[in-house]
C-alpha cells in the first residue's frame, strides 16, 4: 500500500513539473507572433522570401530574369548554395562542379554557367556575355552568370 | 486566395474521411474525435493511392481526372448511405476551468502553428533537398517520374510528393508557400486522434493533458509550420499514431474493419519515409501478438495492407532508384556503446522533449507488466530497435548521424510514447483528483 502511494506521488510530481513546463512552453510560442515575428506580416512575399533565404534568393530570382530554362552549372564550393538554388531555380536544373576551368565549361557545352561571389573574369575569349548578379536593394554584387 | 483554396481542400479531405470511417464503422465503439483524426488519415490513404495509380496508369494527372474519382466517391456515398445518419460534430466543452483552460491552449497553438505555415518559407533541409523538390519535380513532370530521384540524388518514398503534387494541381501551379499548410494540418488531426485514442480507455481529463503534452513538444511545433515545415516526419508520425490506434481499438473491439484499416496506414506508411517500411515489418508482428493473445486468426485482413507495401517495393524493383548509402554499409558491434549513450543525451533534453521519454522511462519503472502488452508501446519499442539497428550499421560518422537524425527519429514514436504514458498513469492515477476519478470525467 505505502509502494503504490509512493508511485502515485512521483508520478503525479513528474506529470505537475511537466504540465507546467508545457504551459510556459506553449505560451511562449504563442508569444512569438507577437514579438519575434511580428515584422513578417508586414513584408510581401519577395520580401519575406529575402528576408528568409537571403542572398541566395536574390542571385535566384536575378538568374531567372537573365536566363531561359536551359540548365546552369554552379560552380564554387558552397554546397548549401547549390541545395537552394536547386529548389529555387527548379523546373530549371542547376547541376554543380567544384573548381572548374573555363575551357571544360566550354567543352561541355553549357549555355550558362554561374559564379558566385565573384568580381572579374578572367578568360572572356568566346563568353558570349558576362551578366553581374546585382542584389537590386544593397547594390551587392552576388556573382556572375556568364553565357558562353 | 491560394491559402483559401489550400484550406479548403484540407477541410474538404477531412470531411470525406471523416464521413467514410462514421458510415463504416459500428456506433458508439469510435468517438468523434477519433472519427476526425482517422478521417483525415483515410483520406490522405486515398491521395497517395490515386496519384500513384495515376501515374503508373499515365493518365494524363489534370484538374478534371483527379476530381472525377472522388465525385464517383461521393455520389457513391451518397447512394450507399443514404440512410445512415451522420454523426455531425458538435463541440462540447468541458466543465472544469483547467480543461477550458487546456482547450484554449491547446487551440492558439493550433492557429499558430498555421500562423507560421503562412509566415515561414520552406527552409529546412530535408525539405529543400528532398520532399519539397521531389513534390515540385512530380508536379513539373506530371506524374510520379524517377527524372526527379536522378536529378535530385534521392530515394525517398514518394508518399508526401504525391500528395504535394495532387495540392499544386488542384491549385492549378506549383505554389510551394501555400502548401505548407498542409504540414500543418497534420498537426490538428495528430491531437485529434490522441485525444479520441486516449480517451477511449482513460478519461476526458487525461486525454485533454496528454493531448497538450504532445501539442506542446518544440520539435512537433517546427515541423507543423515554424522553421521545418516540409519534413516528412510529423506526416509518418501521423500514420504510425493512426495504425497503432486502429489496431489497439480492434484489439479492445475485436472488430475486424478496424484492423483492416490499421493494415491500410501502416502499407501506406511505407509510402511517406523509408522508415515506414521498417513500421510495417514491425506492425505485422504485433499484430500477430495481439492475434495470439485474442486466440482469433485475422491473417487475410492484412493482404491490402502487403498490397499497399509491396507496390512501392515493387516500383523500386522495376524502376531503379538512385541507390541508398546503406548498401555500403556493415554491422559495427563496437560502436554500441557510444550509439546508447548519444541517444541518452537525446532523451533528456527537456528543451526538445520536455519530460516525454523521461515519463515514459518512469512508466516502464513504475509499471512494467502493463506496458509491456500495450500495443502502441510494443510498436513504438520494435521500431526504435529498428532505429537502433540503423546507427549501428550506418556508413556515416555515428556520433554525427544520431545529432543530425535522431530527433526527427523519436518525433515519429512521440504520439505513440504518449498513448503509453497516458495508459499508464491512468492506471496509477485513475482514483486521484489528478486525473479525475471517473471514465466520463
Amino acid at each position: 500500500m505505502k509502494r503504490y502511494a509512493t508511485k502515485k506521488i512521483l508520478l503525479s510530481f513528474v506529470l505537475l513539473i511537466w504540465l507546467l513546463i508545457s504551459i510556459l512552453r506553449g505560451l511562449y510560442n504563442d508569444s512569438k507572433l507577437f514579438t519575434q515575428d511580428r515584422y513578417l506580416f508586414t513584408l510581401s512575399n519577395y520580401e519575406r522570401r529575402r528576408e528568409v533565404y537571403g542572398d541566395i534568393y536574390v542571385m535566384a530570382s536575378e538568374i531567372l530574369k537573365i536566363t531561359s530554362g536551359e540548365s546552369i552549372l554552379l560552380t564554387g564550393n558552397d554546397g548549401g548554395l547549390y541545395f537552394y538554388l536547386r529548389y529555387l531555380l527548379y523546373p530549371q536544373k542547376v547541376y554543380w562542379v567544384n573548381n572548374i576551368s573555363l575551357e571544360e565549361e566550354k567543352e561541355r557545352s553549357w549555355k550558362y554557367v554561374f559564379r558566385p561571389y565573384e568580381t572579374k573574369l578572367r578568360d572572356q575569349n568566346d563568353v558570349r556575355a558576362v551578366t553581374p548578379v546585382v542584389d537590386s536593394l544593397s547594390k551587392k554584387q552576388l556573382g556572375i552568370l556568364i553565357t558562353l | 486566395m491560394t491559402y483559401l483554396a489550400v484550406v479548403i481542400i484540407i477541410l474538404v479531405l477531412s470531411c470525406l474521411g471523416y464521413a467514410i470511417l462514421n458510415s463504416i464503422l459500428p456506433k458508439k465503439l469510435a468517438n468523434l474525435q477519433f472519427l476526425i483524426g482517422g478521417g483525415y488519415a483515410l483520406a490522405l490513404f486515398l491521395v497517395i493511392a490515386q496519384m500513384f495509380l495515376m501515374s503508373l496508369l499515365n493518365l494524363g494527372i489534370t484538374r478534371m481526372t483527379i476530381l472525377f474519382p472522388w465525385s464517383i466517391l461521393v455520389i457513391s456515398y451518397f447512394i450507399f448511405f443514404r440512410r445512415r445518419k451522420i454523426l455531425i460534430p458538435s463541440i462540447t466543452f468541458p466543465n472544469g476551468i483547467l480543461e477550458k483552460l487546456g482547450i484554449i491552449l491547446l487551440s492558439s497553438l493550433v492557429i499558430f502553428v498555421g500562423m507560421e505555415g503562412i509566415l515561414r518559407e520552406p527552409i529546412g533541409w530535408d525539405a529543400v533537398a528532398t520532399w519539397m523538390l521531389q513534390g515540385k519535380g512530380f508536379y513539373y513532370s506530371g506524374g510520379l517520374s524517377t527524372d526527379i530521384y536522378r536529378y535530385a540524388q534521392i530515394d525517398s518514398p514518394p508518399g508526401i510528393g504525391l500528395i504535394l503534387m495532387f495540392f499544386y494541381t488542384l491549385l492549378g501551379r506549383g505554389d510551394d508557400h501555400a502548401v505548407l499548410l498542409f504540414f500543418g494540418s497534420i498537426y490538428p488531426v495528430i491531437l485529434f486522434l490522441l485525444y479520441g485514442s486516449i480517451k477511449s480507455y482513460t478519461n476526458a481529463r487525461t486525454a485533454l493533458l496528454f493531448t497538450l503534452f504532445f501539442a506542446t513538444l518544440q520539435l512537433a511545433i517546427r515541423q507543423a509550420g515554424r522553421f521545418e515545415a516540409g519534413y516528412a516526419d510529423l506526416p509518418l508520425s501521423y500514420f504510425f499514431l493512426s495504425s497503432a490506434a486502429f489496431l489497439l481499438n480492434f484489439y479492445r473491439t475485436k472488430r475486424s474493419l478496424f484492423f483492416l484499416i490499421a493494415t491500410l496506414f501502416a502499407g501506406i506508411a511505407s509510402f511517406v519515409k523509408n522508415e515506414g517500411s521498417a513500421f510495417f515489418l514491425v506492425f505485422l508482428l504485433v499484430s500477430l501478438f495481439a492475434q495470439i493473445r485474442l486466440r482469433r486468426w485475422y491473417i487475410w485482413y492484412t493482404i491490402p495492407g502487403i498490397i499497399t507495401f509491396a507496390s512501392w517495393l515493387l516500383f523500386k524493383y522495376f524502376y531503379p532508384l538512385h541507390p541508398s548509402y546503406y548498401e555500403q554499409s556493415y554491422f559495427v558491434i563496437e560502436r554500441w556503446d557510444l550509439v546508447i549513450k548519444q541517444m541518452f543525451f537525446e532523451f533528456f533534453r527537456v528543451d526538445r522533449w520536455n519530460f516525454l521519454w523521461l515519463g515514459l522511462f518512469l512508466s516502464i519503472f513504475l509499471l512494467p507488466k502493463k506496458i509491456v502488452t500495450f500495443i502502441p508501446f510494443q510498436l513504438m519499442l520494435l521500431q526504435f530497435i529498428g532505429y537502433f539497428f540503423i546507427y549501428m550499421v550506418t556508413p556515416l560518422d555515428p556520433v554525427d548521424h544520431i545529432v543530425g537524425s535522431l530527433d526527427r527519429l523519436l518525433l515519429q514514436l512521440a504520439p505513440l510514447a504518449i498513448l503509453s504514458i497516458a495508459y499508464c498513469s491512468y492506471a496509477i492515477l485513475k482514483n486521484s483528483s489528478f486525473l479525475g476519478t471517473s471514465r466520463n470525467d
